[in-house]
């Protein structure tokens, strides 16, 4: 059997493809489809889910949360007397939605995980790591509105083929993709992002909001241990939160004060934030050449998008445009997820009605980075070299791709050439931080010259990268004179190296 | 260019007599050459008090307009002394005795302003200086300058005009140390212009102007005007310390330091103070307004391009800490021009909302990215007001 996992910020589900051909959700033991992206240590045992966001709340030495957001960094969460990385908490929420999985299942053959968008490489790595590391056999990731697209697309709820603008406001990212579906075919042209900008950034806001008002109220200042504590307490905000997505104004009783919160101030407080959203999607139109009025609907995901003003706000940058979300914005993702693991699979691994349910649906992506090489130029003006960086397969390029690049030996009898592969999200020329890079440990070597002779300068090296549906990369050096050439194969479905396969409890 | 007042010239040992034979130097133009070449030539008897085994004649050059001896540097290793760039010719004589007689005119060195490099640029007037030495006792010669005098037994003297066409070495000296005042004078203006100095902020600009320091000794072989690295190193504190002064009596100000750098930055000098700038605000973890101004202005006065200081501020920027006080418009923040008409404010901040956002994912340390989050949550809030 197959599954597909949204691993969220704030909230994680997993689907499985059953056999009828159809994407489901499966909960918990509790029948709860939406198990929170919570970790913690107590009782002399690990914890996921509800168990361990109450823990999050009352002790949040002993518990995790929202670390989603750092996967690929090297930020650690202190969980007791253990420091844990992201991609090792994620691994846990993986394992324990595995464990869902397999209270439905026999057994679990292939699994795909779902990931923002405009994940860096390093963080997209830090998720396969997580998948390997929980044991999963998972092969593909995909982006998460290209999963809401691709369930849209299967389910047959949209207003037919045509342009549609992802928009999926979860607990932690933003993600805008553009795409074009027809006959079943899904093509991504566009995809963009704000890393940290979701639900949480606006519990924090409400957070704020509700302190400042008891703080003055109670003409006291809140420390922090105060702060996680009921009404302040991020759980109980986020429900507060929700609460004034149905009602104008709420009261809330903290510590004897009666405080009241309006939807206004807080819409006020977060249109900052929201305009950052509009902001993303305004480019990413351009980006893809379209106008909002071109579009045939907008699909929506994530549970921000229950927000009115976030509401409002997608109206009025899409301007009459429909508002596709007959199914639940919280579990399209992984819906989505395990329609991708249906058609990656073999179809010998499903019945004929799972084969026909899918036969359909075909999936392009589209590059979420710049990816290219570093040469060495000279300033005009001083004549003194430089290394600099050259795309090669631009963001946005259609997946399968192959571009070619040529550059050239810079002095007589230059006989190696080195060969670096790198990333970054906006075309950057200049070798800065914001540019990284991915391999850089591969020489090519000129071969030797009869009788001592040298190669002269300006030799031509042709370097190819190719990018292929498996999300591998392959990247030639390609010496043009002698044939010679190196190769440079990333895969980046692959578990790095010093991935931990053994799985702990 | 105005010469440095108190630039230091070179002193040296008054002509030895010219003895009864009466021993000439000349400088005269080498006909063979229309190269505007020089010769230095000898004729006449150097009575000598002593014994001389091996003798050496030793040319110097200078410069001596204005009274001031400056030595003239040469490009070329053959022609310089041991331990400085200075010109320095030498013309081996053997094992003499007695008296040293140069019956003809004898050519003894040749100057070409081709390889020569005077401290400035125009028809100045030169001196010749030969010395006789004595290779078996110690002379020391730096900067044309006899520092041991044992060996030195006798000295001739000649002026002569010559056209140089090169920027002088001391023009250029000059300008230098005068940017590092400048720099100096704007670096603490900029901290000023924070609100407060910090300690840490003092430091830096210490630590950039030991860098200049460390530069200038390792270019000791050219002659800067200065005693030695000491008396450089304490100008250029007073420098600080007057700058420091003035910042504390709210008298510096920025405009003559701004026409300074209008007559004369270099863009390399350009970015480097902009930098420095940056490094300073940094340091003093508060940017304010009026300090990204006066940094703005500098950009202007020195016409550095749009896309350089743009580059430096994003890479200066993001290396504030986060506890730092943030609190400027966004506008400001981002070289956003007060007269733009909205929908050009709106054009720059998209962009720059999009630039910072591709970056978000890239940047590995986590207080940059808060600073990267903070810079988008900015533009965000300045968006509302025009969108």
């Amino acid at each position: 059997m197959i599954t597909g996992i949204d691993l969220g910020t704030t909230y994680s589900a997993v689907a499985q493809f059953d056999k009828h051909g159809r994407p489901v959700i499966m909960g918990n033991e509790k029948a709860e489809p939406l198990v929170p992206s919570c970790v913690a240590f107590f009782d002399d045992q690990w914890w996921v889910g509800r168990e361990a966001l109450r823990q999050w709340i009352t002790g949040p030495n002993n518990a995790a949360a929202r670390f989603k957001r750092y996967m690929g960094t090297s930020e650690r969460f202190d969980i007791g007397e253990d420091s844990c990385t992201p991609t090792e908490l994620s691994t846990r929420v993986l394992r324990h939605m595995h464990h869902i999985a397999l209270g439905h299942l026999d057994e679990v053959d292939t699994t795909v995980v779902t990931i923002p968008a405009n994940f860096s490489v390093e963080a997209r790595q830090a998720t396969i790591d997580a998948a390997k590391q929980a044991g999963l056999n998972m092969d593909y990731i995909i982006n998460e509105p290209t999963a809401a697209a691709l369930y849209y697309a299967f389910s047959g709820d949209l207003e037919g083929d045509g342009h549609y603008a992802v928009y999926d406001f979860g607990g932690g990212t933003f993600d805008i993709s553009l795409i074009h579906i027809e006959s079943g075919q899904v093509d991504v042209i566009a995809s963009n992002g704000v890393s940290r900008l979701g639900g949480m950034d606006f519990d924090r806001i409400l957070q704020k909001i509700v302190r400042e008002k008891y703080e003055k109220e109670a003409e006291t200042t809140l420390d922090d241990q105060e702060l996680n504590e009921v009404p302040f307490d991020l759980v109980n905000i986020e429900q507060l939160k929700r609460r004034l997505s149905r009602r104008e104004t709420v009261t809330v009783f903290a510590k004897g004060i009666l405080l009241e919160i309006t939807r206004q101030e807080f819409e006020e407080s977060i249109s900052g934030l929201i305009m950052q959203a509009e902001v993303c999607c305004g480019s990413t139109l351009r980006e893809a050449n379209l106008s909002s009025s071109e579009l045939s609907g907008v699909i929506l995901a994530g549970g921000s998008t229950r927000v009115p003003c976030i509401r409002k706000s997608i109206e009025q940058t899409f301007t009459d445009i429909p508002l596709i979300e007959s199914m639940n914005v919280d579990e399209v993702v992984a819906l989505g997820a395990v329609i991708y693991a249906a058609i990656r699979c073999d179809s010998s691994q499903h019945n004929a009605v799972q084969n026909a349910a899918i036969a359909p649906l075909h999936l392009q992506e589209v590059t979420n980075m710049n990816f290219g090489t570093v040469y060495v130029g000279f300033h005009e003006d001083t004549g003194m070299p430089y290394q600099a960086n050259s795309v090669i397969i631009k963001k946005g390029t259609p997946i399968p791709c192959s571009k070619h690049e040529s550059y050239f030996t810079m002095y007589d009898g230059q006989n190696e050439v080195k060969c670096r592969i790198t990333e970054c999200a906006r075309e950057e020329t200049d070798l800065n931080e914001f540019i990284r890079i991915i391999s850089d440990d591969t020489i090519l070597k000129l071969p030797d010259l009869p009788s001592g002779a040298i190669w002269p300068e300006n030799e031509e090296i042709i370097v190819t990268f190719s990018y292929d549906e498996n999300q591998i990369m392959h990247c030639s050096f390609e010496h043009k004179s002698s044939g010679h050439s190196e190769e440079v194969v990333l895969d980046f479905n692959r578990a790095s190296d010093d991935s931990d396969e053994s799985s702990d409890s | 260019m105005m010469i440095r007042p108190n630039i230091r010239g070179i002193q040296i040992e008054p002509a030895s007599s010219l003895g009864p034979s009466g021993v000439k130097v000349r400088v005269s133009d080498v006909e063979s050459l229309d190269l505007n070449v020089k010769q230095v030539e000898f004729r006449g008897v150097i009575p000598l008090e002593r014994d001389l085994c091996f003798g050496e004649i030793v040319t110097s050059l200078f410069d001596c307009t204005g009274g001031r001896l400056l030595p003239i540097q040469c490009d070329f290793p053959e022609f310089q002394e041991e331990e400085t760039s200075a010109f320095q010719m030498t013309y081996d004589i053997g094992e003499i005795g007695g008296s040293l007689e140069f019956q003809e005119w004898t050519c003894i060195g040749l100057i070409s302003p081709m390889f020569i490099n005077g401290p400035f640029e125009d028809t100045r007037n030169l001196m010749v200086v030969t010395r006789l030495v004595d290779l078996d006792l110690e002379y020391e010669i730096r900067h044309g300058q006899v520092i041991s005098h044992d060996g030195v037994f006798w000295t001739g003297i000649k002026k002569f005009k010559l056209d140089l066409f090169d920027d002088g070495y001391l023009e250029s000296q000059i300008r230098l140390h005068k940017f590092h005042f400048t720099s100096i004078n704007l670096a603490v203006l900029t901290a000023a212009k924070c609100g407060h100095i910090k300690t840490q902020t003092i430091e830096v600009i210490q630590e950039k102007m030991d860098n200049w320091l460390d530069e200038a000794d390792s270019l000791d072989k050219i002659y800067d005007g200065y005693r030695n690295s000491q008396e450089r190193s304490e100008k250029y504190s007073r420098q600080l310390d007057q700058a420091l002064q003035k910042a504390k009596n709210k008298t510096l100000r920025p405009s003559r330091f701004l026409t300074e750098l209008k007559q004369r930055c270099s863009p390399a000098q350009a970015t480097e103070l902009i930098q420095f700038c940056f490094d300073v605000i940094m340091t003093n973890q508060t940017i304010t307004a009026p300090a990204l101004e006066l940094i703005d202005n500098i950009a202007k006065t020195t016409r550095i391009d749009t896309k350089e200081l743009e580059k430096i501020r994003d890479d200066r920027i993001i290396k504030v800490g986060t506890g730092s006080d943030f609190d400027i418009p966004a506008e400001q923040f981002l070289g956003i021009n007060s007269y733009w008409k909205p929908h050009k404010k709106i054009k720059h901040l998209e962009s720059e909302f999009h630039k910072w956002n591709s970056r978000l994912n890239l940047v590995r340390d986590e207080d940059t990215r808060e600073n990267i989050q903070r810079m988008l949550n900015m533009i965000g809030e300045a968006l509302r007001k025009y969108r």
